[in-house]
């Protein structure tokens, strides 16, 4: 038993709701007041005062690639790389070229280098000619390879996908198939044991930052089979809880590991950045480019009632208006023939929708899985948003302001490995959206990683919110979202991660 | 003679002498780069930079001059004429007459339309496993050229499987199309053809299971759906099809027993019933005693034996039948299934043979997802399969939904209820 008092207990079970102690025995929460020390006089358990230190419920991440982000422990990081010359040196400098089977590299953006250029195939060679090297973009859909891997790879040419210079070499740039089957080799080529590598670096930075509950969305065209199984085999080991939407239509795999949920990264279109997100005009930098869809009408709708019949909640990718349309539209054609009030069933993204769409999804019950930060990190002049959309379309984005009044729950995300898994950045995000017509509430935004994260995975009963019987997954900051000045939300300091009951970090001293 | 063997493993013989091993790399690709040009003259200049392309010009030169002395050296030491020409000061070539190569075997062959040579000259990418480091130059010729006889090849192979099928070798037509599939798996023509080929040859059921095989690879790989081209002929095929299924013919055996198998049933109309029996048949897995068979776990009616198509594919999958039996099985299967005059009872015995040499478990578990869409030609296999003896268990697990009735398999249900081993749930 321990009694956290002196505090500023925000349940997100009500708004304005606030107590100032709480009560844990064990894994659950047992109740909630306004104990003070003196009362706790003669108690013979553990008591912890807050001084006025703010808690809230664990934060849930949720939709990132876990499997991806532990190979970030293990890959090279352009981050901060500024020209092709930096490329090059991290590259030169990477201490572990030779430890494992494919050298790669990731986090890499043309709109971050002064070339606004990737690297050609001949500029990698020049620091990695003796061993394989491929790169993936930010959101994997283009890959680099240099003239090792691309000799070792044998990915066939009569593949669309293999860019050409004016000489007609190979750049070394993969796009589209090419890609999707370069990804795939690079992942065959790697064992468990590399893959879980990463993973004490990725969740003790998760839990710094406060998530108690992550959402993995696994496997599909751009990663790997075995990244579900991989997490499904070692979930009951992470000091988190994890949970997996596994991406892929053989509905068998999924029911196999009795998991009550599918798809995730099952993508309908594209990205922005790889201009293949499906706009109804076209992109602003490839003037007769209107993205794609990869399912049929009819091909998405026999799915997703596949899916529905065997009551599985769904999710799927849609980026782009048109593909959020169909997506509606099937949703709505096999939601009206097999009526399910309570499916919860997920758009992932959504994140240039129309009033028509938001409207919709309320009246469809959708639940929708956004990614704030994307506003942050791309939002700027002359970056990713007002580059493939332009200005106008560009402040368009994410529109949470609308979604959250048409009644819409919303889960917050990070998407990592694209974004940092920070929830704190992805509230400061929607709160600070470039659009002030689409900023919600300190509050609203918090519900998005805590309430609505639960919500949107059928957990609310559980976790999500500060309640008597509920699971004591909660989070101490050093400040309260609800009074510091909004902009420098991003900047508070979680003091405390708690994860049914125990402490897993603090800022004093880890445990 | 000096015989280059370019595609594939890279060797190179001299009168049957392999010298592979001796010739230093760099040596070895200026032999290759020249040898593929033999009518070509070369400015040692040039040459010198394809493989030192950092190195100052003297350097490089030197260089060259010393790998041009060791093929004469190592090669030349076997040969009655020169291999290489001084052409002037600056400019060599390839003595043409005194080397030969699969490589110019492959384009003349190629070129003047002999695809059945051209295919047998391709063994593999062109130099799959040659390499030089720090030599970017020669890595970009060798991609292209890569690029370039790859899809020669698969130009050949395309046309030389379209003159099997004209001579109605359709197996052969099959097998060429599969080779190509080898190398690119996910290419959608290769099943185009396939399907085609075996719609024309008048087994629909094969072209539908390649469709559903495709449409499943396509997805989970690519992300994407098979192009209209194919979901045309799909289509054509599925409306082509006496889709009737015809009435089933069912036999007890002698007593009121199976011999060797036991059948749940689970029928419902909830889905959320349903749902919970589709998860009661995931947790049966492949062990080492077990083998799980798939039939129908997507939704859509099959057509006539499709059935014994899906649990060949099952078998195939499952990764423990040897790869050339199954074939010639499978092969005899196909065939019996287009022939009309062949009588069911002697299909279901080769499927049956099928089953029975596939595997050495112990038990043979048949997941039936969606009983509604079998086909009544493999209700009768099962059917037929309770009355022979086997040395394994067969299981069959079967969920039906019953809001979309099936005749035959009500029929079914009704004939076996009642007899030992045979369950029935009903909620």
């Amino acid at each position: 038993m321990a009694y956290f008092i002196n505090g500023t207990i925000l349940t997100l079970e009500n708004p304005g709701e606030c107590f100032t102690s709480m009560q844990v025995s064990e894994d659950r929460i047992v109740a909630l007041g306004y104990t003070n020390a003196q009362e706790l006089k003669n108690v013979d358990e553990e008591i912890i005062d807050l001084k006025g230190k703010t808690i809230l419920p664990g934060f849930y991440d949720s939709h990132l690639h876990l499997i991806s982000t532990f190979l970030n422990e293990i890959s090279i990081n352009f981050d901060h790389a500024k020209s092709i010359g930096d490329v090059q040196e991290i590259i030169d400098q990477w201490p572990y070229k030779y430890d494992y089977p494919v050298a790669i590299g990731k986090r890499l953006s043309e709109f971050n280098l002064k070339e606004r250029r990737l690297p050609t195939r001949v500029e990698l060679d020049r620091v990695s000619a003796d061993f394989p090297l491929v790169i993936s973009s930010i959101e994997f859909h283009t890959v680099l390879m240099n003239s090792y891997a691309l000799n070792q790879f044998r990915i066939p040419f009569i593949n669309h996908g293999f860019e050409k210079d004016g000489n007609k070499n190979f750049t070394g740039k993969l796009i589209n198939q090419a890609a999707f089957i370069a990804l795939k080799k690079v992942y065959d080529r790697l064992e468990d044991k590399h893959y879980l590598e990463g993973a004490d670096k990725t969740f003790e930075t998760a839990i710094k930052n406060g998530v108690t509950t992550m959402v993995a969305v696994e496997g599909g065209p751009l990663f790997h089979t075995r990244h579900p199984e991989i997490i499904l085999q070692n979930k009951k080991i992470f000091p988190i809880d994890i949970e997996v939407f596994y991406s892929t239509t053989d509905l068998k795999k999924v029911l196999k590991h009795d998991l009550p949920r599918v798809g995730g990264d099952l993508f309908l279109d594209g990205s922005f950045r790889s201009r293949n997100a499906a706009l109804y005009e076209p992109y602003n930098d490839t003037k007769d480019n209107l993205g794609k869809l990869f399912y049929t009408e009819q091909g998405l709708i026999e799915f997703i009632e596949h899916a529905h019949d065997l009551n599985l909640q769904i999710a799927i990718h849609a980026v782009g208006p048109r593909a959020i349309d169909r997506l509606l539209f099937a949703f709505e054609t096999v939601l009206q023939k097999k009526i399910n009030p309570n499916h919860r069933h997920r758009i992932e993204h959504f994140e240039l929708p129309l009033t028509e769409h938001i409207q919709k999804a309320k009246e469809l019950g959708i639940t929708l899985a956004m990614h704030p930060t994307y506003e942050y990190f791309f939002r700027e002049k002359g970056m990713m948003y007002d580059t493939r959309l332009g200005e106008e379309r560009a402040a368009m984005t994410n529109p949470f302001r609308q979604i959250f009044d048409a009644g819409i729950r919303v889960a917050g995300c990070s998407d990592s490995d694209i974004m940092p898994i920070n929830p704190m950045l992805g509230i400061h995000s929607a709160v600070n959206h470039p659009n002030p017509k689409s900023r919600i509430t300190v509050y609203e935004a918090i519900q998005m990683y805590t309430l609505n994260g639960a919500y949107a995975i059928f957990q609310d009963e559980e976790k999500g919110s500060l309640k008597a019987g509920k699971k004591a997954d909660f989070i101490i900051l050093e400040q309260n979202p609800l009074e510091v000045d909004p902009t420098t939300l991003k900047d508070i300091t979680i003091h405390s991660t708690y994860k049914n009951g125990k402490c897993l970090f603090t800022l004093q001293h880890n445990r | 003679m000096v015989n280059l063997k370019l595609f594939g493993e890279v060797n190179v013989k001299v009168n049957n002498i392999d010298l592979t091993t001796q010739l230093p790399r760099k040596g070895f690709g200026l032999l290759i780069y020249m040898a593929t040009q033999p009518t070509k003259v070369f400015y040692r200049e040039q040459l010198a930079n394809l493989l030192r392309h950092d190195y100052t010009k003297k350097s490089a030169l030197n260089n060259l001059r010393f790998n041009l002395w060791q093929i004469r050296k190592i090669i030349g030491e076997l040969m009655n004429e020169e291999l290489i020409i001084n052409n002037s000061k600056q400019a060599i070539k390839i003595n043409s007459e005194a080397i030969t190569s699969d490589y110019a075997q492959f384009y003349s062959a190629s070129y003047s339309q002999q695809y059945h040579e051209s295919v047998r000259c391709y063994s593999g990418d062109f130099l799959e496993d040659f390499y030089i480091i720090d030599a970017p130059d020669f890595s970009d010729w060798v991609f292209r050229e890569r690029e370039n006889a790859q899809r020669k090849y698969f130009s050949a192979q395309f046309a030389y499987a379209q003159d099997l099928m004209n001579s109605h070798r359709i197996e052969e037509a099959f097998n060429a199309l599969t080779k190509l599939s080898d190398i690119d798996p996910l290419n959608e023509m290769v099943y185009l053809r396939l399907m085609q080929y075996q719609y024309a040859s008048d087994n629909k059921v094969a072209a539908i299971s390649t469709y559903r095989n495709l449409k499943i690879i396509l997805r989970n790989e690519l992300n994407i759906s098979p192009s209209n081209e194919i979901e045309s002929l799909y289509k054509r095929i599925v409306e082509d099809t006496n889709s009737k299924n015809s009435e089933v013919i069912l036999h007890k055996s002698k007593g009121d027993q199976f011999f060797s198998q036991k059948i749940k049933i689970y029928i419902s109309k909830s889905s959320e019933k349903l749902s919970t029996y589709a998860r009661m048949l995931a947790s049966f897995n492949n062990t080492g005693t077990q083998l799980v068979i798939d039939l129908c776990d997507t939704p859509g009616q099959r057509i006539p034996s499709e059935g014994m198509f899906e649990i060949l594919n099952s078998l195939y999958h499952s990764g423990k039948y040897c790869i050339s039996q199954w074939k010639s099985k499978c092969e005899k299967i196909d065939s019996d299934i287009r022939n009309k005059i062949i009588k069911d009872d002697m299909i279901f015995f080769s499927m049956f043979e099928t089953l029975i040499v596939s595997e050495k478990s112990e038990c043979l578990i048949i997941r039936i997802w969606n009983f509604q869409y079998l086909d009544s030609k493999t209700i009768e296999f099962l059917s037929y399969l309770s009355r022979r003896k086997l040395d394994k268990q067969i299981v069959i697990l079967a969920v039906y939904d019953s809001s979309q009735r099936n005749l035959q398999v009500e029929k079914f249900i009704e004939f076996y209820q009642g007899i030992n081993d045979v369950e029935v749930i009903e909620e």
